[in-house]
């Protein structure tokens, strides 16, 4: 891991100076005090402020992609095609338009018809195996690297989005109220980690995922709780 | 519903001249029957079998337009 350390009159200033050299913003470093840092008497027993600023790993590789975006482009349309055919063989008349998603490497394809929830099916199965079938065919791993296809219809990931972060809210309150672990099943894994990024920034909150397979489930932890497991960890 | 599948199964496999689709229509329901080269099974099924039921998703929600039940039966060669 990337991490540099710095010294500074005080804890502030040596955070700046690691920030130059890194050439980040603050919230894209971890941030660990290693020494705080005294005045002293007349200069004397003065302490240096020193802390260590460690790269938080980038959640999605940005950057270093201006020549990616043609590759993108170029998937989406060919994810189209299928995604198209698919619809017609189907009986669905439909138009499928290729949009930049949200992610560098997300394409999304916007199909817009007249069958309404057909396509989205219960909790958006139906969605979700057109999106399956399409990247399988267009033949893109699914993974860190490589375009991914997302599809889309009447807002549905918009929509989709907005009610599991009610419900990340919703449980998060729920397991600090309580003071338990709440755990979420059957979700699908882009499901799972909309709720671990709403989550993450909850200082009381952690989430973590446990199980394989269809079984998996998703657990929401107040803090207080994994304090003492790692301590019990460390015995 | 049939060049439904056989469409899916075609682009997914790495012998598209071996897929065959035979159909049986009921009333209410048909039986698709899908026959892929044997090294092609794995691709048709997937991991899990998600690609099959994939598969079945699709076609459950194409059907339902028409009103009617499909059953997709993935047949192994000999």
């Amino acid at each position: 891991m990337e991490y540099v350390e710095t010294e500074g009159d005080s804890v502030d200033e040596a955070i700046e100076k690691a920030l130059n050299i890194l050439g980040l913003e603050r919230d894209q470093v971890e941030v660990e005090v290693v020494a705080e840092g005294r005045k002293g008497l007349f200069g004397f027993g003065a302490m240096r402020a020193c802390i260590r600023a460690t790269v938080r790993r980038p959640l999605r590789v940005a950057e270093e992609k201006g020549a990616g975006e043609q590759e993108r482009m170029a998937v989406g349309q060919r994810g189209r095609g299928v995604v198209a055919e698919i619809l017609r063989l189907m009986g669905v008349e439909a138009t499928v338009e290729v949009k930049p998603g949200e992610a560098p490497e997300e394409v999304v394809l916007d199909i817009r018809s007249g069958a309404g929830g057909l396509l989205i099916g219960h909790r958006g199965q139906t969605l979700e195996a057109l999106q399956f079938l399409a990247t399988r065919i267009v033949g893109e791993r699914r993974g860190d690297e490589g375009v991914q296809l997302v599809l889309d219809t009447e807002k549905y990931r918009e929509r989709r989005r907005r009610s599991l972060e009610d419900m990340a809210l919703r449980l998060g309150e729920k397991a600090k109220r309580q003071r338990k672990t709440v755990s979420v099943d059957a979700l699908s894994v882009a499901d799972r980690r909309i709720i671990h990024e709403v989550l993450r920034d909850d200082p009381w909150l952690t989430t973590k995922s446990l199980g394989t397979g269809p079984y998996r489930r998703l657990l929401i932890i107040p803090e207080g709780d994994r304090k003492r497991k790692e301590s019990e960890k460390g015995n | 519903m049939k060049e439904l599948v056989q469409y899916l199964a075609k682009s997914l496999v790495n012998n598209p001249d071996a897929v065959e689709v035979k159909e049986t229509q009921g009333d209410t329901a048909s039986v698709l029957e899908l026959k892929v080269a044997k090294e092609d099974l794995g691709r048709i099924i997937g991991k899990q079998g998600r690609t099959a039921r994939s598969i079945r998703t699709i076609l459950n929600a194409a059907a339902s337009r028409a009103n009617r039940k499909v059953v997709l039966e993935i047949v192994e060669e000999k």
